[in-house]
């Protein structure tokens, strides 16, 4: 009982608390927001406070931030915007990757190319969410990715499918002597 | 993005058992024009014959062979965007039936509103499996990707290639973490000369600190080592 610790960022929005009480008996799933924008991690926030086992357990500014907090909170989900990754190129997921074996990567995307989007899940990203339909499918997101799962839309698989030939093919052809 | 062949999508369909075929059929039928096989033989005649828009096959059609065997039945017709069918759907093979160049993965037994929603998006050009699939076709992008890293190195961040060889150095020296000093006394210049040359460093690099560029740094020797 004495041990528990509220979230102060969350427990301030009406209800936070009582969903903390509710969930806290079930190990949740923490989740870290990485995001430059404010409206956006409200907007994760929004999505994830009514989730019952899902808890943000911190939020960062920058691609830095996010790898300092991810090695400290070692949160189980880092929701990632795709545009912060570019400090360090894509490879900012697999750094995040490195830092706590047990996390998952789920891409917040904006407006950003399929290519950037196929680059940012080839360094290891499981799952994929525009900014727009967060409050409609974080919360499934979420729950797949958590489990083990990979969460994106099917239209990006053709493209991942051109990928994997393309590798495939430079890997064979590979002059070896 | 919609070159395939539009005309009607014929749609094929190929099971040994009449009763997976009649189910199939019932939410198909009213949408596509179908044609039935129940063998080998009637399906490479169907393909060649026909060129369906797509194919629906069963994977345990006497004499495919499964998943490896459907190249083969695909050459027949390469248009063709053929869905496979299966009774033991697991997420391996589904990875494999993609990779072999299938454009749907589902389990025999499915809706049959489900199924004419998964024929209506592969007839669009997008690919239908299962969500845990998702899972190893990421895993095996990741895994070749890191392969590709390792085995073609260069090329692969040119941002360090915008350095000046001595950022360069320099560079390197934070990334291995030395102090200003340290890098100041190896290079046998100026502190204040190295807090010029890290300025243009994280300029050049987009990096606001020394932190992201160790980080930076770390990264790079990693992928292209």
């Amino acid at each position: 009982m004495k041990r528990s610790k509220p979230v102060k960022r969350s427990a301030k929005r009406k209800g936070a608390d009582l969903e903390w009480i509710r969930g806290r008996r079930i190990p949740s799933v923490t989740i870290l927001i990485a995001d430059a924008e404010k409206s956006s991690r409200a907007a994760a926030t929004r999505a994830i406070v009514p989730l019952r086992g899902m808890r943000v357990v911190g939020e960062a500014k920058t691609g830095l931030e996010a790898v300092t907090l991810t090695g400290r909170l070692k949160p189980r989900v880092v929701l990632l915007d795709l545009s912060l990754s570019s400090e360090f190129g894509a490879s900012l997921i697999s750094v995040l990757r490195r830092k706590n074996a047990r996390t998952r990567v789920i891409l917040l995307v904006g407006r950003a190319s399929e290519a950037r989007i196929i680059e940012a899940l080839s360094h290891g990203a499981v799952g994929c969410v525009t900014k727009k339909d967060m409050a409609r499918f974080l919360p499934e997101a979420l729950e797949a990715v958590a489990s083990g799962e990979a969460w994106m839309s099917r239209k990006l698989i053709p493209k991942i499918m051109d990928r994997l030939a393309a590798f495939t093919a430079l890997v064979e052809s590979k002059p070896r002597r | 993005m919609s070159d395939r062949p539009k005309p009607a999508s014929v749609v094929l369909i190929a099971s040994p058992i009449a009763g997976v075929r009649s189910q199939w059929t019932e939410g198909l039928e009213d949408r596509f024009p179908l044609y039935e096989v129940a063998e080998r033989p009637s399906l490479e005649r169907s393909m060649s014959n026909l060129k369906p828009a797509i194919l629906i096959l069963d994977l345990a059609l006497p004499g495919l062979g499964g998943v490896e065997g459907t190249p083969a039945i695909q050459r027949l017709s390469p248009p063709t965007s053929i869905i496979l069918m299966t009774s033991t759907s697991n997420d391996r093979e589904g990875l494999a039936a993609l990779k072999a160049g299938a454009r749907g993965y589902c389990n025999l037994d499915m809706d049959p509103q489900l199924l004419k929603k998964a024929v209506t998006v592969v007839v669009k050009g997008e690919i239908w499996v299962a969500r845990n699939v998702f899972a190893p076709l990421l895993e095996e992008l990741t895994s070749l990707t890191e392969r590709r890293h390792k085995e073609f190195p260069p090329n692969l961040d040119t941002r360090l290639d915008r350095l000046t060889p001595r950022e360069r150095e320099i560079a390197q020296l934070v990334g291995g973490g030395a102090s200003n000093k340290e890098i100041a006394g190896r290079l046998s210049i100026t502190e204040a000369t190295v807090k010029a040359h890290l300025t243009a460093i994280f300029r050049k690099l987009g990096l606001s600190d020394r932190l992201g560029l160790a980080l930076f740094v770390t990264e790079y020797n990693r992928v292209s080592r």
